[in-house]
């Protein structure tokens, strides 16, 4: 009702002009009427207050029950507020809720649903829109947007007991047989003094002790190292597979660094090139070796989140990370395509002493030259194409 | 359609649409009356209401019944001719029985003046506009959720019914009005304001934002009801309470609020003007009240006669209330007319102010329209260009006031150097090899040799040295004492001062020997020594 103002002030002009006191008084009544609503209508817009309340994160098969609050915290009644909230059609059927509602002062309405976590993924809780106004029509409507709260969907994780992957270090973590990494916490005795032997292990108070020079005996350790290399890379998945095999590799990732981390107590590290939902944008992710269970949540919590992306080149990637690996640490490395040149970098990794397996994703048959060459290598290569085969690891 | 819904429609709608049109038609009647107050129209005013009525029922009958083509036109010619009959027969009311048997009687030989009277047709021309619009007005309810059909030129059912609300109002109100003050006073601007409850005015505005209110619930409910969403159950409820609370509540205030006003605007600004003046001028006669009573005795020590003192200023005279109401202000002081004037010209000037602030706000294509007009434009460009002179007059103004300020401080301070008194002694060693070092570049400076910017303390010494023959080694010692004494945090003694001082006085004296040198044209080596 645009014309409203344009109606009194027409009305005042009359009443003006006419001088009948009585007219004066229905002016008044219009023109408060119209102010009330005016200042009704903006005043609602402050006295809203929406809270969500839900699990943040979830695993697939989770229902998540969301409680929203909505509350008038101010003095004066909400007539009408239309509520809508935005959802992903991933987790819920149908991805919206709509509702009118009408709120007391001080009063709150709970809105409730339940996400069913069917899949993986990052997602966005809402926006919430709302949208109030007056109750006769005559001020503008006025909108209100609640920000989204976000829901992780961790990758399945299938349990494995035993991986098989290969290693030049010993399974168990400490102690080990090969005296070339030594842990400076462990003291394991002393011995006397050799030319050649750093000042720092030098033991000095067993040297005033005996009165010659000692030096300090470490037990020789090495913790085993994997780092997980995920290929996101669309290129490297059959296309009509794309969407399944990609999944299932974010699986097998999951699974083998919960293995790692909780089975076996080692260090798992991650990563991969994908486009990351959040920042909406081709990203290069690592991870670097941790045993900690909370680090094996912000493994799930990223495997969760990355998406397939068409940028980068895996074999790229291989090559810079493993830069940063100690030698003896094993590279996991799970694709969807066996190439020349992934091959070459296996060479090339191997020969820098790092351990290799290759977990290929539903590949497509390989060449007889290719397969000449895999076996040349002798690293192990796993193929998989459902997760009953990540199970038969079992 | 629920129960309340029904309600609505069936009861709700048609009543207020039948009671606004009767408000209409009272006030019409009422002006009738003014040329022929023998009239008796109440007829005319039941007539109109019932004709809006049956428009209401007429139409959703023939939607109900689903009525099409040429039955519609027979359906809508027996009810416009039984509307016919009905008002010819209410024109009858409070006639005898005898009168309107003969009248009756007359028809068939003379339809014109009898049958087609000019009350009769203008009665008729009423209750059919009334009808005309009740049906328009139930069409676009009808209208209301449905969606908009293609072309231009489309008016919501919600705006249309808001419109006619508003004419129908502006047309209540000039109707009413007319008849309150009279076709001939009419065009005499200085009559006096006119007291007392017009109800039908009143009835027809409560109508009337009852119903703004109970469609704009509608519409919102037939969007709701399209978009599937859920409406809480409480909500009409709570609607048509909170509707009621804001109406009485807009009620109670608009009868608080003072209605007429004895003093124009005008008027009330030259009172407060007025007013503002009489208190300056009573400061400034008490003013000088103070001031005569503290010159008497002087003025008595003197033999003088003491200052007169200032006369009492007349009392305040408010403005006469030019158009007194007869009864309400006839009694009332001049000072609570100004009052209420006053009041009352706030609220209205405050009201003004509102809505148009407002209704250009929801209207910004108007702004735009009327700045793009050419005369506004230019009026505009050259009042921005104005703006922008004066903004660079304040910036110049800005930046010259403070440069010249600095400038004459600096001149003063200056000025003050020949004067001032600088004590040696009164600084500490540091801050005397300091002196020694710079005194030294100044003096070198003076004869043609100074230090560039980029040359260090040490490059110096070795440039100097080359025109300070006798005092060389002095000057590197100087130097030195000068590095240590700027950048290290060594603490310097009495007799490291000395030394140093000791060495410039020799490296002074070399300077002083050069410049002899250079005005004399002289390079007598012994000259050299005895200036020393």
């Amino acid at each position: 009702m645009r014309n409203f103002a344009l109606f009194l002030l027409i009305l005042f002009l009359i009443a003006a002009l006419l001088r009948v006191d009585f007219f004066f008084t229905i002016v008044y009544l219009l023109f408060t009427v119209y102010l009330l609503s005016r200042l009704w209508t903006q005043r609602t817009g402050t006295c809203l207050q929406v809270e969500r309340s839900y699990t943040d994160r979830a695993f697939p098969g989770d229902q998540v029950p969301v409680d929203v609050m909505i509350q008038n915290t101010g003095w004066l009644p909400i007539p009408w507020l239309e509520v809508h909230e935005s959802l992903p059609v991933e987790l819920i059927a149908p991805p919206f809720h709509r509702q009118v509602v009408t709120l007391n002062p001080r009063e709150q309405h709970r809105l409730r649903y339940t996400l069913n976590c069917r899949q993986r993924g990052y997602y966005a809780v809402g926006p919430m829109t709302m949208q109030t106004g007056d109750l006769l029509g005559i001020a503008r409507r006025i909108q209100m947007r609640i920000a989204p709260e976000h829901i992780i969907v961790y990758p399945q994780v299938v349990p494995l007991q035993q991986l098989g992957l290969p290693t030049h270090s010993p399974q168990v973590a400490l102690p080990a047989q090969s005296p070339l990494f030594e842990d400076p916490a462990r003291i394991m005795g002393v011995r006397d003094y050799q030319r050649g032997d750093s000042p720092r292990r030098i033991h000095w108070t067993a040297t005033a002790s005996v009165g010659r020079l000692l030096v300090k005996q470490y037990q020789p350790a090495i913790a085993r190292e994997t780092l997980i290399c995920l290929d996101l890379d669309r290129g490297d998945y059959a296309q009509r597979q794309q969407y399944v095999a990609t999944e299932l590799a974010i699986v097998v990732a999951a699974s083998i660094a919960r293995h790692i981390i909780v089975e076996e107590g080692l260090s798992v590290g991650l990563t991969t090139e994908a486009r990351d939902p959040l920042l909406d944008s081709h990203t290069r992710f690592y991870l670097p070796p941790r045993s900690e269970r909370a680090h094996l949540m912000n493994l799930l919590e990223l495997l969760a989140r990355v998406q397939i992306t068409s940028a980068g080149s895996f074999t790229d990637l291989l090559r810079r990370e493993s830069v940063n690996l100690p030698w003896g640490a094993t590279l996991v490395i799970i694709s969807g395509r066996e190439s020349e040149a992934l091959f070459d970098t296996l060479v090339h990794l191997r020969r820098t002493g790092l351990a290799v397996a290759l977990i290929l994703i539903q590949p497509s048959r390989p060449s007889t030259e290719l397969r000449k060459r895999a076996d040349l290598l002798g690293m192990p290569i796993h193929r998989l194409w459902r997760i009953k085969d990540l199970e038969a690891w079992q | 359609m629920t129960r309340r819904g029904a309600w609505v429609e069936n009861l709700f709608q048609p009543l207020t649409i039948a009671g606004m049109l009767g408000c209409i038609v009272l006030s019409l009647v009422d002006l009738i009356r003014l040329f022929a107050p023998s009239w008796n129209g109440t007829f005319l005013v039941v007539g109109c209401a019932l004709a809006g009525l049956e428009a209401h029922y007429s139409y959703r009958l023939i939607r109900v019944k689903e009525i099409r083509g040429t039955d519609v036109t027979r359906f809508r010619a027996v009810e416009i001719a039984m509307l016919f009959v009905l008002l010819k027969a209410g024109s009858y009311i409070g006639d005898r029985w005898s009168d309107v048997l003969a009248d009756v009687l007359i028809w068939p030989l003379d339809p014109l003046n009898t049958l087609l009277n000019p009350e009769t047709v203008v009665a008729f021309i009423l209750a059919f506009l009334s009808w005309s619009v009740s049906t328009q007005t139930v069409r676009d309810l009808e209208r209301i959720g449905d969606p908009p059909p293609r072309g231009r030129g489309y008016i919501p059912p919600r705006d249309s019914i808001a419109h006619r609300f508003f004419s129908g109002g502006t047309l209540l109100l000039i109707l009413a009005g007319i008849t309150r003050i009279g076709i001939a006073a009419l065009t005499n601007l200085s009559r006096p304001p006119v007291p007392g409850l017009v109800l039908n005015v009143l009835v027809y505005f409560l109508l009337g934002l009852a119903m703004l209110g109970q469609i704009h619930f509608t519409t919102s409910q037939r969007q709701w009801e399209a978009q599937k969403m859920t409406v809480a159950t409480r909500l009409a409820g709570r609607w048509a309470g909170y509707s009621l609370v804001l109406i009485s509540l807009a009620a109670l205030v608009a009868f608080l609020l003072p209605t007429g006003y004895t003093i124009g605007l005008l008027d009330i600004v030259a009172a407060i003007i007025y007013t503002l003046g009489y208190v300056l001028t009573l400061l400034n006669l008490l003013l000088w009240f103070i001031l005569s009573i503290l010159l008497t005795p002087l003025a008595l020590l003197f033999g003088r006669e003491p200052p007169p003192r200032p006369s009492v200023p007349p009392p305040l005279k408010f403005p006469s209330p030019g158009m007194s109401t007869p009864g309400a202000s006839g009694t009332a002081p001049t000072w609570l007319e100004l009052l209420r004037s006053l009041l009352f010209w706030a609220a209205a000037v405050t009201m003004v102010t509102y809505v148009t602030r407002s209704y250009l706000r929801d209207h910004p294509e108007l702004v735009d329209a009327f700045v793009s007009l050419r005369p506004i434009h230019a009026l505009r460009n050259f009042l921005l260009a104005l703006w922008r002179q004066l903004i660079g007059l304040a910036e110049v103004i800005n930046e010259r006031i403070p440069l010249r300020v600095s400038v004459r401080r600096t001149r003063t301070q200056s000025s003050d150097s020949p004067f001032r008194f600088f004590r040696l002694g009164a600084l500490s060693p540091r801050e005397r090899i300091l002196y020694y070092y710079l005194s030294i570049l100044r003096r070198a400076s003076q004869l043609g040799l100074p230090r560039k910017r980029t040359q260090t303390p040490h490059e110096y010494d070795k440039a100097l040295k080359d025109h300070l023959e006798q005092a060389q080694q002095e000057m590197t010692h100087l130097t030195q004492s000068f590095v240590e004494a700027r950048y290290s945090r060594h603490t310097f003694d009495r007799r490291q001062d000395s030394q140093v001082r000791a060495n410039w006085q020799q490296v002074k004296a070399a300077l002083r020997a050069l410049k002899r040198r250079a005005q004399t044209g002289s390079s007598n080596p012994s000259d050299r020594t005895s200036t020393d």
